[in-house]
């Protein structure tokens, strides 16, 4: 099959929709959260919102997302916000243990207490690494059009609280000398984190989520040495990287989420030769 | 009498409650020029970080009297880190969030020139478009000096701010220091370990800890000394 033939197909449409406007999403709240040092925490958020899509399926909601989001957002908060404040735990550890215990408890939840037949292991499969072919990636209508307003919101909240997104990043400490309220945009910005993951979660799977939040970031840094490019480079690079990803799944019947995953790998490796080879002959 | 920018009134420091330093009274004119002295663990950044409201007093009050959004801030510099993606421009500019209100997205035309004039203030103007962080250290700190200018219309706050500069740098330093609270009348309050220029240039300086045991048997003396520098310096005299 052709590029324009798999194109007219609905659910090819879907997917690379669903796919560019998560990476957007998710390479915006990336650079933020590398930069903080929470790059593992996307990875261990997207297992909270495993475990909260596991509930959602044992007790049969046709809406999974009214439950997975609220408990993904409050693990965000938990841990950005307050992270640092009890010091009994530290941040690393709890972080680990949140990583860890939810993917654990999601699994043992599915499998014990699912009433509803069918393949547990496919479905758990396609929650954490989401379809192995393009016709099982999870993207439907309706939350194509959830994914697509939660992108304007998050665009334009990223525009219009940009320098104060930048200034909670870089030097917290500051803000709040200087009489400002950086807990206030730490919260935005944690709030926005567990909607997309909650979100990127549930359409593209938890690993393709994780990946979405660190390689593209970490390819704009190799790039760009000014806040403002780094977004911009992050968000593109991830934007090109995901129907490249998509395309060359279908064109060799590849699986599309690992696909778009391995595109990123190489973009990251690629880049940063580049940046190497530049630093040495400039 | 000149109208005191900062009031301190039995003001005790410490952490989570505990207080490590008790009792401590002082009180600058705006324009003042107050360097905070004294031995490591003496208590200098807890009192700094008091100061700029990162850190609750365990008791007693601290008074501004020009709003804190007014007041500019100079951290230590190992708070800021190393290998983050910002030009020195994106950095100063940052500075200027502290004057507009939350809702506006982007920076007026007042602030842009207080950006411009801050930057021509501490020579920076020629690395604008550099990176943050492949800047030396001595560029560093007038950029984030160039920050705190941004959003202080009346005082700079510092927390040892050349740690870690070679001696020609933190000469340098010093000097802006001088040059900006004697023609912008701009108050700085100033942790350092330099009590050579401190003696040099402030006009007040708070030691921290290090009085002289017989004067702290009587009741009321208190383990610092407060005072202009000329009577820090005569006090040295004598003892």
């Amino acid at each position: 099959m052709s590029i324009p033939e798999l194109l007219s197909f609905p659910f090819t449409q879907y997917a690379l929709i669903a796919s560019i406007l998560m990476a957007i999403c998710a390479s915006l709240i990336g650079v933020p959260l590398v930069l903080k040092r929470y790059s593992f925490m996307g990875f261990g958020l997207s297992n909270v919102a495993f475990m909260g899509m596991a509930f959602a399926l044992v007790i049969d909601m046709t809406n999974s997302m009214a439950l997975v989001m609220p408990l993904t957002v409050l693990a965000t908060i938990l841990l950005v916000g307050f992270g640092n404040r009890f010091k009994k735990i530290s941040g690393d550890a709890s972080l680990a243990m949140l990583t860890v215990g939810s993917l654990a408890v999601g699994h043992f939840v599915i499998n014990t207490f699912s009433i509803r037949g069918g393949n547990i292991d496919r479905a758990v499969s396609e929650t954490l690494f989401g379809g192995t072919r393009l016709v099982t990636l999870n993207a439907r209508p309706q939350e194509v059009w959830l994914a697509l307003i939660i992108t304007v919101v998050v665009v334009v909240l990223y525009i219009f609280f940009y320098r104060r997104i930048f200034a909670v990043t870089f030097d917290t400490e500051f803000m709040q000398a200087t009489g400002q309220h950086p807990i206030a945009y730490e919260l935005l910005l944690s709030v926005i984190t567990g909607v997309v993951i909650a979100l990127s979660m549930s359409l593209l799977g938890s690993l393709l989520t994780a990946s979405l939040i660190i390689f593209p970031a970490l390819s704009a840094m190799q790039l760009s040495k000014t806040y403002k490019g780094v977004m911009f480079s992050a968000v593109i690079v991830a934007v090109v990287c995901s129907p490249v990803g998509i395309f060359t799944a279908l064109l060799y019947e590849l699986p599309p989420t690992t696909t778009i995953i391995m595109v990123n790998i190489a973009a990251f490796v690629f880049l940063t030769a580049i940046g190497k080879l530049r630093r040495l002959f400039v | 009498m000149i109208k005191p920018i900062l009031e301190v009134t039995d003001l005790c420091i410490g952490y989570d409650g505990k207080s490590i330093l008790d009792d401590i009274c002082f009180s600058i004119a705006d324009g003042s020029y107050l360097c905070i002295i004294g031995e490591n663990g003496a208590g200098k950044s807890t009192l700094l970080k008091t100061i700029s409201g990162l850190l609750k007093p365990v008791y007693g009050t601290m008074q501004f009297n020009v709003h804190r959004r007014e007041i500019g801030y100079l951290p230590q510099q190992a708070t800021i880190r190393n290998d983050f993606p910002a030009s020195a421009k994106e950095v100063i500019s940052s500075g200027a969030l502290s004057r507009g209100k939350w809702y506006r997205p982007f920076f007026s035309k007042e602030d842009k020139e207080r950006i411009v004039w801050a930057s021509e203030k501490t020579g920076v103007t020629s690395f604008l478009g550099h990176c943050f962080r492949e800047l030396s250290g001595g560029q560093q700190q007038r950029v984030l000096l160039a920050r705190a200018l941004v959003s202080a219309k009346n005082a700079v706050i510092l927390d040892e701010p050349t740690a870690g500069l070679d001696p020609e740098a933190t000469k340098e330093f010093y000097e802006l220091l001088l040059k900006i609270n004697r023609d912008e009348k701009i108050t700085i309050i100033m942790v350092t370990h330099d009590t050579e220029s401190a003696e040099k240039h402030a006009t007040h300086i708070l030691e921290l800890g290090g009085q002289d045991p017989e004067d702290l048997e009587e009741e009321d003396n208190d383990n610092y000394f407060f005072g202009t520098s000329d009577a820090y310096v005569e006090r040295g005299r004598l003892q």
